[in-house]
């Protein structure tokens, strides 16, 4: 009995011929099979003087016995090329492995029973994503929409298997509503419904950085002039909201060109700022040749004062 | 008569019967095997039973490092492969009762 710890030269070559017809089955079974052959054939090997394929039978015949008491289906025969390619998957033993552990299989057994769900889902999906874009123009029509939509997602989901075109169909209605949960989630789908441009990670308004005035479409307001109907601009109006609070137009302004606004505020008696009073003195800040900042007054907006009523 | 055949319907539950009386490796498993007298049992057929009975639940396994070569792993009896056990015995009594009387019957008419 020899006490080499290793395996003998025949042992390992019996071994690896016995490999050689199990390439056909996946590397987690391949391993689980040959792993601890190889101390039963240190064991033979050194107590049997004999060829090992007198005393175990040839190697393929070892590998069809083997498989068959395991439960494991007949030797498939491969293209050389194939073969090959399985040998060179050990690399990827784990992704292998990970694929062939029962809970990933019992994982994509639920998927595949999720399917009807998910087909009824990603139909009423795109039909409210349809919704958010058009609006209020399809609100009367929306239940109807919406069955027709799963309706619609259940049948290309049916066919998929079949079909070569309702795959792809299958596939760009998967990739839409991935897109759009994934822009809803991250909250770049505005309330009304238009996304923001891809790339710009929740820009900080550049403008105003505080409470001001602006237009319904967002532009900061910076200044408000008041003119009477015969086009006499009218100086000092304080302006108050609806609830009696004063027009604050607030202190980060900007001109269209990006630079900032310097507006001096009148004092009321007590020396507080009154800053509702219109139209504000406002200067430009410019840095000059030298480097200094200087203040340019804003010249008066152009204005068309709509002509009077008759008396 | 070919008791490889045999072999195949009950070789589960003979495996079973003698990890069940101690912990054994694949080697030691086939030796048992044969010393109960089994002779013709296949070291393959073992082997691949015994990773048929680990995948189902009825054995587990552990690695024992050998110094004579490499490492050996034991299989021991789980519950499960206990009552595997357990009901393969009541099916094989039956069974063999079943044949007896049928080969009793053949003997006293022979």
């Amino acid at each position: 009995m020899t006490t080499t710890p290793t395996l003998d030269d025949r042992a390992h070559r019996y071994l690896e011929e016995v490999r050689g017809h199990l390439v056909d089955l996946t590397a987690g079974e391949r391993d689980a099979l040959v792993g601890d052959l190889a101390g039963h054939l240190h064991e033979v090997s050194s107590t049997d003087d004999r060829p090992l394929d007198e005393v175990l039978g040839t190697p393929a015949a070892f590998a069809a016995e083997l498989r068959a008491s395991a439960g494991l289906p007949p030797e498939t025969p491969l293209a050389d090329a194939d073969a090959d390619a399985l040998a060179d998957a050990d690399a990827a033993r784990p992704q292998r492995s990970f694929a062939d552990h029962p809970w990933t299989e019992a994982t994509r057994a639920f998927l595949v029973e999720l399917r009807p769900a998910w087909w009824v889902a990603r139909g009423v999906l795109v039909v409210l994503v349809l919704g958010l874009v058009l609006g209020a123009e399809i609100e009367p029509i929306l239940v109807p929409v919406l069955v027709a939509g799963a309706v619609v997602s259940v049948l290309v989901g049916r066919r998929e298997r079949t079909s070569r075109l309702a795959r792809p169909v299958g596939w760009a209605i998967a990739a839409v509503v991935i897109v759009v949960v994934y822009l809803a989630l991250t909250g770049s789908v505005d309330s009304d419904g238009s996304v923001d441009p891809v790339g710009e990670d929740d820009p900080a308004p550049p403008l105003p950085a505080e409470p001001g005035l602006t237009h319904i479409d967002g532009r900061q307001i910076t200044n408000i002039y008041a003119y009477d109907h015969d086009g006499r601009p009218i100086e000092d109006v304080l302006l108050y909201d609806q609830n009696g609070e004063p027009l604050d137009p607030g202190s980060d302004l900007f001109d269209a060109e990006g630079r900032r606004l310097d507006t001096t505020f009148p004092l009321d008696s007590a020396g507080a700022e009154v800053r509702n009073s219109f139209p504000l003195d406002q200067r430009v800040i410019t840095g000059d040749a030298d480097g200094r900042e200087r203040g340019v007054a804003v010249p008066d907006p152009p204005v068309v004062v709509p002509p009077a009523p008759e008396g | 008569m070919d008791t490889s055949q045999m072999l195949k319907g009950v070789l589960d539950l003979a495996v079973l019967a003698v990890v069940a009386d101690e912990d054994g490796y694949g080697y030691d498993v086939v030796r048992r095997l044969r010393e109960a007298g089994l002779d013709e049992v296949g070291d393959a057929s073992v082997y691949g039973t015994l990773r048929r009975l680990f995948a189902a639940g009825s054995l587990s396994s552990y690695v024992v490092p050998s110094e004579e070569g490499p490492h050996r792993k034991y299989y021991s009896l789980t519950a499960g492969g206990r009552d595997a056990l357990a009901s393969g015995t009541k099916t094989w009594r039956h069974f063999a009762a079943v044949l007896d009387d049928l080969l009793g019957t053949d003997k006293e008419a022979a």
